[in-house]
């Protein structure tokens, strides 16, 4: 933000910042007091304080399974596509610059692409190959659609680990795989990790994809929400929510943590 | 690390290293243009140039990084021009040190014998003694961040030579640091150089660093070698003007030669030593000219007149800018307690002899 000389201006542009952030974090704040509410209405002010929509939601088994389900399809997305996105990032920064650019604008599209654009063309797919309503489907789908936040935060942390420590450490002695794995990944691993951590939150919270391919036998958590919304809106709602800004919150700070500690680094 | 052994005795059977008729084309560059040397086992030969002059991809080309378009590469009787740098067994010191960042002291000098499945007792035998050798004995915790610039090169160095390469290549390895620790170092380098006998292939375009040393000296021009020699050899007698410029300091004079006479513009005769092909230039080095009062006859086979149009003090010696017809020329004279002095405007006699006339092409 440019240096902002006079005083009164300054005040605006706080006055504006601060109500900007309220708009943004109210409703999600509200959720908490919404959560607490004893009967099964969604109220504000709730008539009581309860957590036992709380402890409902943890003795239900289909929210538990979808849940579970939710956990599985995020590790596995975010593997699937930490793996896919290190080795692209990796490979592009050696390749030529037309080859890097044309792969990575591909890569990156999921970015530009609208998500429900993806999600029919993948369920296109996906009916003729039997995976819709699989786990394995969903993994797939969302690893594509995280790549580009690997790729993005391995190619930032690429600039800590320049070409010259490569080469010193193949004329040490070092192939090309020892390189990588005693050399490259080392200095990547900030930029790997919070790459990771993206892709597992963006798989945990996507719901569009999920709309499309769960069926009926894979719904994650999100996609239960939704329906939820429509068929049984009570205040478990809001109290998976706060559960879900919480980890989310957690996880999405670490990854701050982890991106700036790999700049300090370089 | 100063010990004074002589030495090595280059070996019997032939050149360490080979290169011959090296080619390497970036697009339509030729950053290098069909070189060739050898080196001889445990000779010190530094690569000179100016900067974009081919010397680094020479390096890279020596040490695998990049693939040659032409020639060869011989160590030790074997083609290595098409060999990955991790089974080239070379030594290599890079500008910027590149140390691992991630590893102390200790992990990056052992890190090569990591790589050949070095036993760890012994490792660290050889990691303290390598340190030791560089003058950095109990520094292996150290981070590299923790370390100063001429210690991380000496890292650098230690590292190169743990595992016992058969070369060293280093590219201008001291020129990010002052000029003090620079020169102290050059000393260093050579002197362990020396006592481990190793061959080594040195790049600079500092040319006292060159000659401090050096044993044979190559001057790169373009992507090309002008001239290899002994530092002496090459300041006595450059081949071209391009070597002549840039070792040393040069009066260049130009003009139809006939026998063993140069005429220039102003119809003087310069005479020089030569018996080959006719030269397109004759060169004089600044120290070789005598400078004396006008009518005060001076011995020498070249005699111009003119007057002073400054003079410089260095301390050690005056630097005089003398023009004499249609040329400009300089000379240096030692600052002995007999020495005339001059100042501008005088008229003086300049007096050479042909032999230190060098013939250019
Ligand atoms: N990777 C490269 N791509 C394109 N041109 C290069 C590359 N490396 C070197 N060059 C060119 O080759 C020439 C020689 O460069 P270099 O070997 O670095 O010279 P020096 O080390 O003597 O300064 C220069 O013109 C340089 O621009
Ligand atoms: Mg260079």
């Amino acid at each position: 933000m440019p240096r902002v000389e006079h005083g009164w201006v300054s005040v605006f542009f706080h006055v504006i910042a601060a109500s900007a952030l309220m708009f943004l974090l109210l409703p999600i704040a509200m959720m908490f007091p919404l959560s607490l509410e004893p009967g099964t209405m969604l109220r504000f002010p709730p008539q009581g304080v309860s957590l036992h929509w709380y402890s409902d939601y943890l003795k239900d088994g289909a929210w538990i399974a979808s849940t579970i389900l939710s956990f599985q399809v995020a590790l596995g997305a975010a593997l699937l596509a930490t793996v896919a996105g290190t080795f692209a990032a990796v490979g592009l920064a050696q390749a030529s610059p037309f080859v890097r650019n044309a792969a990575l604008l591909i890569l990156m599209s999921p970015l530009f692409l609208p998500t429900v654009v993806a999600a029919v063309a993948i369920y296109g797919v996906y009916a003729a190959l039997r995976l819709v309503g699989t786990p394995l489907g969903l993994v797939a789908a969302h690893a594509v659609l995280t790549i580009p936040f690997v790729l993005l935060n391995v190619q930032s942390a690429l600039a800590g680990a320049p070409r010259a420590l490569d080469e010193a450490a193949m004329s040490l002695g070092a192939g090309p795989v020892a390189a990588f794995w005693q050399i490259k990944v080392p200095l990547i691993r900030r930029g790997i990790a919070a790459g990771a951590i993206f892709s597992f939150l963006i798989s945990f919270d996507e719901v569009v994809i999920a709309k499309f391919l769960s069926g009926t036998q894979a719904v994650t958590l999100p996609k239960r929400m939704l329906d939820g919304i429509f068929y049984e809106m009570t205040p478990m709602l809001a109290a998976i929510s706060v559960l879900l800004v919480l980890m989310n919150a957690a996880l999405a700070l670490l990854a701050l943590a982890l991106v700036r500690g790999a700049r300090k680094d370089t | 690390m100063t010990s004074p052994n002589p030495p090595p005795v280059a070996s019997a059977v032939g050149p360490v290293l080979a290169v011959r008729n090296l080619v390497k084309r970036f697009g339509k560059v030729a950053a290098v243009d069909d070189v060739s040397f050898s080196v001889a086992g445990g000779t010190f030969l530094t690569l000179l140039g100016p900067s974009g002059s081919g010397k680094t991809t020479v390096l890279r080309l020596l040490g695998g990084f990049e693939t040659p378009d032409a020639g060869s590469i011989a160590l030790g009787g074997a083609d290595i021009g098409r060999l990955p740098p991790y089974k080239r067994d070379i030594g290599v010191v890079f500008q910027r040190y590149a140390l691992f960042p991630h590893m102390n002291v200790a992990e990056n000098v052992g890190f090569s014998l990591r790589q050949r499945g070095v036993a760890t007792g012994e490792r660290a035998r050889r990691i303290t003694e390598a340190l030791e050798m560089v003058g950095l004995e109990g520094l292996g915790g150290r981070a590299p961040s923790q370390l100063s610039g001429g210690q991380q090169q000496r890292v650098a160095l230690a590292r190169a030579l743990v595992f016992k390469p058969r070369i060293l290549v280093m590219d201008e390895p001291l020129a990010a640091l002052d000029k003090h620790l620079r020169e102290r170092l050059q000393d260093e380098i050579r002197a362990l150089q020396r006592r481990l006998g190793i061959t080594t292939v040195y790049v600079t375009h500092d040319q006292a660093e060159a000659f401090v040393m050096s044993d044979i000296v190559a001057v790169m021009n373009a992507g090309k070698i002008e001239q290899i020699a002994a530092p002496r050899a090459l300041y006595e007698a450059p081949r071209t003007e391009f070597v002549a410029r840039f070792v040393g300091d040069s009066n260049i004079f130009r003009g139809p030669v006939n026998e063993s006479r140069m005429r220039l513009a102003d119809g003087v005769l310069i005479a020089f030593a030569g018996n080959g092909a006719p030269p397109t230039a004759l060169m004089v080095r600044p120290e070789k000219i005598r400078i004396g009062k006008a009518g005060h006859q001076n011995a020498g086979d070249n005699l111009l007149q003119g007057w002073l149009i400054d003079m410089r003090f260095l301390g050690d010696a005056c630097l005089y800018r003398v023009r004499a017809g249609a040329q400009e020329i300089v000379v240096r004279d030692l600052n002995r307690t007999d020495s005339a002095h001059f100042a501008a405007g005088d008229e003086v006699i300049l007096t050479w002899p042909a032999a230190d006339t060098v013939p250019l092409s």
